[in-house]
């Protein structure tokens, strides 16, 4: 079963991002990067992924996207004011994937794990 | 109240879960974690007049799962809806009380006090654990702390941290403060400017750092919080230059395996590798590095883990199986986490393959081994947690550990976070011990010419050596390794100056010897930092 055909709305409004994808797979085109990262990319994307999470914030680094088309983020975890885990006994590690797709000349940010997708406005994608 | 299951289990195929811990997690979470039902739950009168608790008494957790004086109406990363309903603040005390009651390791050695007397769930849970001592007198339990469940959940791009990329060392965080650069991450604004290990901050503006009193700013400098907070600072050089760097914090991308190298020994060749943290993006480089040692065919192994503060237990197995080999941990558990006597132990195996950790499972990809009898591991006071499972644990399959430096953090104690109405609470539940049965390193592992107790480690005390560059073999730490590895002896002098990490006490360590960190005395870290980092000499 295609990993877009069921597709998660976040069903939020969206002020400056489009809203939910549920199209075909079909469309959309392999491994895009980003062709320029620059601050206004950046807080584009920063405000996708919030979205995507549902209000949590998050800060890419200004290589993310650039070469891949996958990001992958980590719970943050406690540490003391050098860096000192606080925990340092993890049995688990929760990991959630962002990846970037082009369809239609748009390029969309979509969370893997719930497959929700939002639109980049703005945002110039390239097929690596 | 349900059973943790043993983790050996249900291991089989070429896509094995990693169900460590999973289990264990989600079965404490059950025993009253915030991920609870509230199904069973009945909300009670905001206002109770009379107080419910009995001494001695202890209701299931799950009785008071998840009632909260203030009900969360925002929506989990998952889009779920927080199983809160309207109950009290005594209610969020009590599932408090009876949860540690029931996970807290050392329960039956908290002293059951009326929760009425304190003035928030989390003031109530600071005295919700054992008072007891370790050997050496410290606090058995410094390890308790909360944050708030926002915090917990929040995500960051892996691998990278916000900041300049300068890693600290507090060698006094009271006037007069010695503050010096331990490294530098190459993909930083200090990485990019030129701040060196061993660059002793001495002005943040025109603010003085060594004996200045606004504390609140440099802080505030020390520790952004976001991006693009800019300030200038001054160090003095080793060779005693003043440099000045003007840098702009932002999220740049941590390096957690450094200075991979082959060094030729009187015995043969031996690999130096710096590992700074088990953290999921560092298991590829880490890979590579031992694929290298391995195909270069080292006869020793110099692992310096002296600012790894730990991280994924599975990594620490992964790392400890690569060293030792399939012959050397054939029939033999990495680590057993023994809960308190409500639980069974579960076991940690020796991870012998690859960790999709995007997915949860065991990949086919087998890792490299060097096979080894011996490792040399440099350690200081930040060695901690899983670094120091990976010590116990490869002596408990009577591979040697040599140590160099200073002695351990002591923390052979884990944790499975728990939210309960907005609050993320960490109460020790369980203690690592190796194949041998041994975890007793609450006052950290000590590096003794000649070792008297357990917790002693063959090796020489040493102290970190600021004045070269890490991976140098100049630098006092390796440089004792090395001799350690060719004559079996240590330096008569070593090189380095006294460290202290970070004494939230202000009590300003003697230059004299070798200190210890002992990170057990941490207050509350929020959003990643604690407020006293530095000292205000009026503390004193």
């Amino acid at each position: 079963m295609s990993r877009l055909a069921t597709v998660v709305c976040a069903g939020f409004s969206l002020v400056a991002l489009a809203g939910c994808l549920s199209t075909s797979a079909d469309a959309n085109e392999p491994m895009p990067a980003l062709v320029e990262m620059n601050s206004a990319t950046k807080q584009t994307l920063e405000r996708a992924a919030s979205e995507l999470l549902f209000g949590r914030q998050l800060s890419f680094s200004s290589s993310a996207f650039t070469t891949n088309s996958k990001v992958l983020i980590d719970k943050k975890q406690a540490r003391d004011s050098q860096g000192q885990l606080l925990n340092g006994r993890e049995l688990q590690a929760e990991v959630i994937a962002f990846t970037l797709w082009k369809q239609n000349q748009q390029c969309w940010l979509q969370r893997d794990d719930t497959e929700a997708r939002v639109v980049l406005n703005g945002v110039s994608c390239k097929v690596r | 109240m349900k059973r943790p299951q043993d983790n050996k289990q249900g291991v089989k195929g070429s896509m094995r879960k990693i169900c460590l811990g999973l289990l264990v997690s989600a079965v404490l979470t059950g025993c009253g974690g915030g991920g609870g039902s509230s199904s069973s739950s009945t909300p009670t009168s905001p206002t109770q007049p009379e107080s419910r608790w009995q001494a001695g008494v202890f209701e299931p957790s799950t009785d008071f799962d998840g009632q909260c004086e203030v009900v969360r109406t925002h929506l989990n990363i998952f889009g779920e809806a927080y199983p809160d309903v309207q109950g009290t603040e005594e209610d969020e005390k009590l599932w408090l009380r009876s949860w540690s009651h029931e996970t807290y390791l050392w329960y039956d050695e908290i002293t059951d006090v009326n929760p009425a007397n304190f003035a928030s769930p989390q003031s109530y849970f600071e005295v919700l654990k054992t008072t007891q001592t370790t050997a050496s007198g410290a606090l058995k339990d410094n390890f308790h702390f909360y944050e708030s469940t926002d915090d917990f959940e929040a995500f960051s791009q892996s691998g990278s941290q916000t900041g300049y990329g300068i890693n600290w060392s507090f060698i006094a965080s009271a006037p007069p403060r010695d503050i010096r650069v331990t490294s530098v991450e190459g993909s930083s604004s200090a990485g990019f400017e030129g701040v060196a290990r061993g660059d002793k901050l001495i002005r943040i503006n025109d603010e003085d750092v060594i004996d200045g009193d606004n504390v609140d700013f440099l802080n505030n400098a020390l520790f952004p919080a976001e991006e693009n907070s800019q300030f200038s600072f001054t160090f003095e050089r080793v060779d005693g230059s003043e440099v000045t760097f003007n840098l702009t914090s932002g999220v740049f991308e941590e390096s957690f395996v450094n200075n991979v190298q082959i060094l030729q020994t009187d015995t043969g060749t031996a690999g130096y590798m710096r590992f700074d943290g088990f953290q999921r993006p560092a298991q590829t480089p880490l890979i590579e590095g031992f694929q290298r040692f391995a195909d270069e065919n080292v006869t020793d192994l110099i692992l310096d883990l002296r600012y790894n503060g730990g991280g994924l237990l599975a990594m620490s197995s992964q790392l400890a199986y690569m060293i030792a080999g399939e012959q050397n941990t054939a029939g033999s558990v990495f680590e057993v986490l023994q809960y308190n006597d409500k639980f069974p132990s579960s076991a940690t195996p020796f991870y012998t393959e690859e960790i999709d950790w995007e997915r949860g499972v065991l990949t086919d990809n087998k890792l490299p081994t060097l096979d080894l009898e011996r490792v040399f591991v440099i350690a200081t006071g930040s060695t901690c947690s899983a670094s120091e499972s990976l010590m116990n644990g490869l002596r408990g399959i009577d591979v040697e550990v040599i140590q160099i430096g200073g002695t351990t953090c002591g923390k052979p104690y884990g944790f499975v976070p728990t939210d309960n109405c907005g609050t993320t609470y960490y109460t020790i539940q369980f203690q690592g011990v190796n194949d041998k049965g041994f975890g007793d390193y609450a006052d950290g592992f000590k590096p003794r010419v000649a070792p008297r107790f357990d917790d002693e480690l063959p090796g020489c005390e040493v102290a970190d050596d600021f004045e070269h560059s890490l991976g140098d073999t100049s630098e006092g730490m390796l440089a004792a390794t090395l001799e350690r590895l060719n004559t079996g002896s240590c330096p008569v002098n070593a090189s380095g100056v006294a460290v202290r990490s970070l004494d939230l006490n202000g009590l300003v360590d003697s230059q004299s010897e070798l200190s210890v960190y002992d990170p057990r005395g941490i207050a509350l870290a929020e959003n990643n930092r604690i407020y006293i980092a530095i000292e205000d000499s009026n503390d004193e």
